[in-house]
């Protein structure tokens, strides 16, 4: 795969024999000429421009893609700049494939997104004398929509054509479309994340505009999480916007899990745990910042680190005072929610000096920062409740944690008589439940328990073979379940 | 020994300052803790506060030394 800018003129023959390959049946060449008329102008000259390091990346990048989608085995792709003469070849393009077909698309394909999306601009200079610069194809595709170019970010070494790159395609839930989350939104869209999902459950108050820089007065009583996406898409149109207008906990774990990061900016203790917890179990790291009036905390929790829960050592408070009583000023949960966004963009990009297992507290009265180590603390609750559950059928008292599995007692009743369960539980007897399979869900976690853990592992493996993989067999039976 | 303290959120309010020094004998952080909580009349228990030492968090019975810097966090929720 090539692509190259050159200002030498383009000789077709060498290029072609660049493009060949002698395991393929097909080489399909594209050129791309200079003509004499342009929109009824009379043209004599002209001249291409590239921003280069920014148009080569994108053009390998179109060249790759078009390897993956059409299974080319070579492309090559020069696009001329500098000053060019009537009949000159502008562009050239050439790919080899095994068959035909695909090195026609796969020719179409490289020169219509070259056209669109590389930068490269055209100059044309007409018989009359003057000289224009020609819209380019880009603006002629977007109905002649600007778009926003992260030139002056993929010029920092750390961000670079590739980093931009896996911005678009990383995907991020923010959580809370309020202090923290205005300049989270922002930063992001404006970084150009590729999909940006919005969990806001609220409707717009006066009392928010301060610092809730996203909305607008005319706009008081309406959804903010549809505002918000709303003017992030006027913002970046090139970027995806999805809304969940609803609170976190309607989530299921497969759309979270439908992102790379999470970026929690709610004003809610029990709705932090909540994250908590469900991107433990998920498998998706979290962004949290939390402000008190002139001040901010930021942790980043993920499946190896340290989380909410360690920091609070499981006594987690629930009545914390939130803006509403402890007073805030918009600019600070400006500062701490643009540190949550440059952390997610670290996160995502791996960049240095990223937060792990530690609390950073930002003191905006004397303008004083502090990491603090915060190990991973083994007896976390948290963290328990996360771990996998065992692939095994049989499971003993030992090493499950009984507080996550619905215990069912198949039991007849007169063993239940002689000795009941000590913990909750239904009792279902085991052939009522084998008759009737649908008093087990597929999303909750079974225990089955009898006396001896015969019939419940013949129960259990009944339900996996009809695919319920979440219903296990307690070894050693009722007796094995401690006294309450 | 001299010990310099950190105070943050409703602490550091309650405080009236952010940070400072102590002159104390107290064996372990809860002891100060406690000691610092009538001086300022703290109206957070030590259950609901967490401790850092030298910018580690720790256990309250954590042994003192002279010089140590001690940072008091109460839990923040806001957005
Ligand atoms: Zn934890």
């Amino acid at each position: 795969m090539m692509f190259a800018i050159r200002s030498e003129p383009l000789n077709a023959e060498q290029l072609k024999s660049e493009a060949e390959d002698p395991a393929c049946g097909a080489l399909v060449t594209f050129e791309g000429w200079v003509r004499n008329h342009n929109e009824g102008h009379d043209v004599t000259s002209l001249e291409y421009e590239a921003y280069s390091a920014l148009a080569v990346a994108e053009g390998e990048r179109i060249l790759a893609e078009a390897k993956e989608k059409f299974g080319l085995e070579k492309a090559v792709c020069v696009h001329r700049v500098g000053h060019l003469q009537i009949g000159d070849i502008a562009v050239w393009v050439g790919v080899s494939t095994p068959h035909r077909d695909a090195a026609f698309k796969a020719n179409r394909y490289i020169i219509d997104e070259i056209k669109v999306r590389v930068p490269i601009w055209k100059k044309e200079h007409y018989v009359a004398g003057d000289s224009g610069w020609v819209d380019c194809e880009q603006c002629a595709k977007h109905g002649h929509q600007p778009k926003m170019d992260y030139a002056r970010q993929t010029v920092l070494k750390e961000i670079g054509p590739l980093g931009q790159r896996k911005l678009a395609e990383s995907r991020v839930l923010v959580v809370g479309a309020g202090g923290l989350g205005c300049p989270v939104l922002t930063y992001l869209a404006g970084a150009g994340v590729g999909r940006i999902g919005i969990v806001e459950h609220d409707h717009l108050e006066a009392s928010n505009l301060h610092r809730q820089f996203l909305y607008a007065p005319e706009n008081l009583g309406e959804k903010k999480a549809a505002l918000a996406a709303e003017w992030l898409k006027r913002y970046n149109p090139a970027i995806e916007i999805e809304t969940h207008p609803a609170r976190f906990q309607t989530l299921e774990v497969e759309q979270i899990q439908d992102y790379d990061i999470i970026v929690e900016c709610v004003d809610c203790m029990e709705t932090k745990l909540l994250v908590n917890r469900v991107a433990l179990k998920a498998g998706v790291p979290v962004v949290f910042a939390s402000i008190y009036q002139f001040e901010g905390q930021v942790q980043v929790v993920d499946s190896e680190s340290s989380c909410l829960e360690c920091l609070y050592e499981g006594g987690a408070p629930t009545d914390v005072p939130s803006c509403a009583v402890a007073g805030v000023l918009g600019a600070v949960p400006g500062v701490i929610g643009s540190i949550q966004a440059l952390e997610a963009i670290k996160q995502l990009l791996g960049l240095d000096g990223r937060l792990s297992n530690e609390l950073l507290i930002v003191n905006l009265v004397d303008y004083s920062t502090r990491r603090i180590a915060l190990p991973r603390n083994d007896a976390c609750p948290a963290h328990a409740a996360s771990a996998p559950l065992p692939a095994s059928v049989d499971v003993t008292i030992d090493e499950i944690d009984l507080s996550r599995f619905q215990v069912i007692d198949i039991r007849e009743p007169d063993e239940v008589a002689a000795e009941p369960l000590p913990c909750e539980h239904v009792h279902i007897p085991m052939n009522t439940l084998l008759g009737n399979p649908r008093r087990v869900e597929k999303d909750g976690t079974y225990l089955l328990v009898c006396a001896a853990g015969v019939r419940t592992r013949y129960a259990a493996n009944a339900f996996r073979a009809a695919g319920y993989d979440n219903v296990y067999s307690l070894v050693g039976g009722n007796r094995m379940l401690p006294p309450s | 020994m001299k010990i310099n303290i950190i105070y943050y959120a409703m602490l550091r309010e309650a405080a009236g300052q952010s940070a400072e020094t102590v002159e104390t004998e107290s064996a372990h952080a809860a002891e100060l803790f406690e000691s610092l909580k009538s001086k300022h009349d703290f109206s957070m228990c030590r259950s609901q506060v967490r401790l850092a030492v030298n910018d580690a968090f720790v256990d309250w019975d954590t042994p003192l030394n002279d010089g140590d810097s001690v940072v008091f966090i109460p839990p923040v929720a806001g957005g």
